[in-house]
């Protein structure tokens, strides 16, 4: 069965770019364009994977991160933060959260795929 | 989808992402201290950045970088704003814009570098060698590419790994199962499970991790490599890898019989809310088990969803729709008009009256068609803010380059203006705020000594006003220097040198081809652009500049530009057997021709008297070239009409046809300009008819008539 990958990101490009590399690799691929879309699209569909950015309006990736670990369904689906921040304070913060990993944009789609393989069921 | 038709979205993100930055930075210069728009701002910049990335547009990247650290500064505390600041982030994100643009189009690579040191030492950014991103990126813990550096001359060597789990690792998704099929794609790997530290069942807790792996892994490839897949992990484990010296090692399980052995059946029942996976008995020795097929699979995230999103789903979210779908609905959306007006004339011609049933199903469309042209030209409606938000670089520009001192103010950028009209009308614009800043607005001296604010203000507005969009440009400056310009226009033959002329007409002479106030060509304003294609680009897009000036308090100039350049709602008259349309927006009234109204005045210019006010009398036919001598004028209408500047003209016609929409088609794209000739469209039957320019006729007409040689009424009388 193909693998539903839940990529949010507030980034048009970034998420023509995510499903583009996720597709091509065989994901079947849910966008959503923040946190709080991202959280619509996960109870929506049934994504093993998710890939989040930080930054974003309305609800960002920290939040976002901390909703899907504090639903009451305490989920513990694989989220990987995908992000320019390079700072250690964020990646921490992301960590405390709950991500499970981070990919630094800008990324290798090899990269991507090696992270979501890595972490998939 | 290629990486073209990302690239293209990716620009077209940009060009938001620079309008949200532009915007959120007039806002903080103007003291607006929300977080929020800081945070808009940080985010655009980021996401340009980010996107920049992948693409290798590295002159974007490293700029954006600074920009962004600079950017960070304010967002992690408002106290670190200040005017001097941001008027630098302003420059900075017009030098963003301009190496987005040449990463889009091509061209000269900015340079920024002198910016770039600005930001550092304004910010007090640390500056960053080249290699700096670089050592972020080989952060990335996704080092599969660690496989390449791999020595494959080392014979494989066994690796001890100790691998104790917490229960965060669990909670951050992590699985052990995960980590040793990674590990075992190294080589040869063999895992045990110790469960000496389960307690017995009734000392159980499910919360608590207990389980722990030995594992050996048979591989050629480096520590690191090994070290690899535990990286997202080494917080939430005991870890300990021992690289062997020798090559002799306890060879333990397979893995496969490590997968192969006891069937760990986890109920996930048991688990409340921070209950890690773990072995429910003790068994006293280690056992192969298996660890279940999809172990993260415990728990259902369907009902996940908190309130924020409860409140998104009734929100309307816009749609990007390609811009020139809309101008084919558009189109066809005209083409329905001109059909409708065929169904109108077959339906009246067959004799059915205004209340039998077809007559009744013929207004129900035409009413439906009107409401869905204004819902399809809403559709291309669009706020005016971004251009708007354009020259308040153009006023930083202008008044840097020229030394003084300016600020711009907008109002109602809010204003919703077809898209095409948008387009338009940033270059006319642009070109009129450089003229403001640097013709109106006086230097900062002169000001003081004129007893006027140092900083000189441009005011920028939109409005609509009875079926037209309006956009004033005021400026505090000096007001147009009157005797010069008539000066200048005399020198170059603009107007003859005995030629006398109103304030208003002076004025008017800036937008005469030919003319520039500017005794040299500045590098600001003289491009070789006049006020002339200024107003010939307003008029090209249906529209019409009014200029007004006050010396010492200021110019303010006046576009008058339609909703749309689409429809217009139009008045059929017939003269000269030709069908002309008037813009129903320029008709005051329709009055049967009385021929002891009028009065000729001169050499046979007329007039008439319309309640005790002279209107001039312009029989259109003769005046448009259709016939010889004048019309008949025993049974003609008069067709009152005003002009945008509040003048009135008389137009004599043979009748009045009736009223309609007419879909505008332009004569200059497909013909040429012709004087007094706005557009054309297609009528019912088929037929092409001239939609006429009101203003034009009434101004040409003006000039026919002098001002001063406007008799009284009681002369006449």
């Amino acid at each position: 069965m193909t693998t539903t990958v839940l990529a949010v990101d507030d980034s048009r490009t970034m998420r023509q770019m995510l499903e583009h590399c996720l597709k091509g690799a065989g994901f079947n691929v849910v966008l959503a364009e923040d946190g709080a879309d991202g959280l619509e699209k996960l109870a929506a569909n049934d994504p093993k994977v998710i890939i989040t950015d930080i930054n974003m309006p309305v609800m960002d990736g920290f939040e976002f991160i901390e909703a899907v670990r504090g639903g009451d369904n305490k989920s513990r689906l694989p989220i990987l933060v995908l992000t320019t921040e390079s700072d250690a304070a964020k990646k921490e913060r992301a960590r405390n959260a709950g991500a499970t990993g981070w990919i630094v944009k800008p990324f290798d789609p090899e990269k991507l795929i090696g992270a979501v393989k890595r972490v998939m069921p | 989808m290629n990486m073209d038709a990302i690239k293209d979205t990716y620009f077209a993100e940009c060009g938001d992402q620079l309008a949200e930055l532009e915007s959120g930075l007039f806002d903080m210069s103007n003291g607006d201290t929300d977080p929020e728009i800081i945070n808009s701002v940080f985010r655009a910049v980021h996401s340009i950045k980010g996107g920049a990335g992948a693409f290798a547009l590295d002159d974007l990247v490293s700029f954006a970088h600074v920009f962004e650290n600079a950017l960070d500064v304010i967002r992690s505390d408002n106290s670190q704003s200040s005017p001097q600041r941001i008027d630098l982030l302003l420059r900075c994100a017009d030098v963003l814009t301009d190496i987005v643009a040449v990463a889009r189009d091509g061209g000269d690579k900015i340079p920024c570098e002198e910016i770039t040191q600005a930001l550092e030492t304004e910010f007090n950014l640390e500056a960053e060698d080249e290699n700096a991103e670089e050592t972020v990126f080989d952060a990335v813990p996704i080092s599969l590419d660690a496989f390449d550096f791999d020595d494959f001359g080392t014979p494989p060597k066994a690796f001890q790994i100790a691998f104790a789990p917490q229960n965060e690792l669990y909670l951050h998704g992590h699985d052990p199962q995960r980590i040793f099929r990674e590990v075992a794609e190294l080589g040869t790997c063999t895992a045990k499970a110790d469960i000496s530290n389960v307690p017995p069942l009734d000392g159980y807790d499910p919360k608590v991790t207990n389980l722990s792996w030995n594992l050996t892994v048979e591989t050629d490839a480096t520590l690191s490599a090994v070290k690899t897949p535990f990286e997202w992990v080494e917080d939430f484990c005991t870890l300990d890898i021992q690289e062997p010296e020798e090559e002799a090692f306890e060879g333990g399980a397979d893995i496969s019989d490590f997968l192969g052995g006891l069937d760990l059946d986890v109920d996930t029942s048991q688990f409340d809310d921070d209950a890690p996976e773990e072995a429910p008995a003790d068994f006293g020795a280690p056992v192969d088990i298996e660890l279940p097929e999809a172990p993260l699979e415990l728990v259902e995230t369907k009902e996940a969803a908190p309130e924020a999103s409860k409140d998104r789903q009734t929100a309307s979210k816009p749609i990007r729709v390609d811009s020139a779908k809309v101008d084919r609905l558009i189109n066809l959306m005209g083409e329905m008009v001109i059909s409708q007006s065929m169904l109108t004339m077959q339906i009246n011609d067959a004799g059915f009256a205004s209340g039998t049933p077809a007559g009744l199903a013929l207004v129900e469309l035409q009413n439906l068609t009107r409401d869905i042209q204004s819902s399809v030209m809403a559709i291309r409606a669009q706020p005016i803010k971004p251009v708007f938000m354009r020259m308040s670089r153009v006023v930083r520009e202008v008044a840097n380059a020229t030394g003084k001192k300016a600020n711009l103010v907008l109002e109602g950028e809010s204003t919703e203006v077809d898209t095409t009209v948008i387009e338009g009308l940033s270059d006319p614009l642009t070109h009129m705020i450089r003229n403001s800043v640097d013709h109106g607005i006086e230097s900062a001296e002169k000001r003081i000594a004129a007893g006027k604010p140092e900083v000189g203000e441009i005011r920028l507005s939109a409005s609509h006003s009875s079926g037209s969009i309006v956009i004033e440009i005021r400026d505090d400056g000096a007001g147009i220097n009157r005797p010069k310009v008539l000066e200048i226009a005399r020198k170059k033959g603009i107007v003859s040198q005995d030629a006398k002329l109103s304030d208003d007409e002076i004025d008017n002479l800036i937008f005469a081809p030919g003319f520039s106030t500017s005794d040299e060509i500045t590098d600001v304003s003289g491009r070789g652009v006049g006020m002339d294609v200024v107003r010939q680009s307003i008029q090209g897009l249906g529209g019409r500049v009014l200029i007004s000036s006050e010396p010492g308090k200021g110019s303010h100039f006046t576009l008058h530009l339609p909703l749309t350049l689409a429809i217009l709602d139009g008045m059929l008259v017939k003269t000269s057997e030709q069908i002309l349309v008037l813009p129903v927006t320029s008709v005051i009234e329709t009055i049967i021709f009385n021929k002891e109204d009028v009065f000729t005045i001169g050499e046979g210019n007329r007039v008439l008297k319309l309640r005790g006010q002279l209107v001039p009398l312009i029989d259109i036919g003769h005046s448009l070239g259709f016939s010889e001598k004048t019309t008949d004028w025993e049974n003609a209408t008069v067709v009152v009409v005003e002009s945008r500047k509040n003048e009135m003209s008389a137009l004599v016609v043979d009748s009045i046809v009736g009223q309609q929409q007419v879909v505008i088609k332009s004569m200059e794209s497909n013909y040429k300009r012709i004087p007094s000739i706005a557009a054309a469209t297609i009528l019912g039957s088929g037929r092409i008819a001239l939609i006429l320019d009101v203003d034009d006729i009434v101004s040409r007409k003006a000039k026919e008539v002098p001002v001063q040689q406007t008799p009284k009424l009681e002369k006449i009388a």
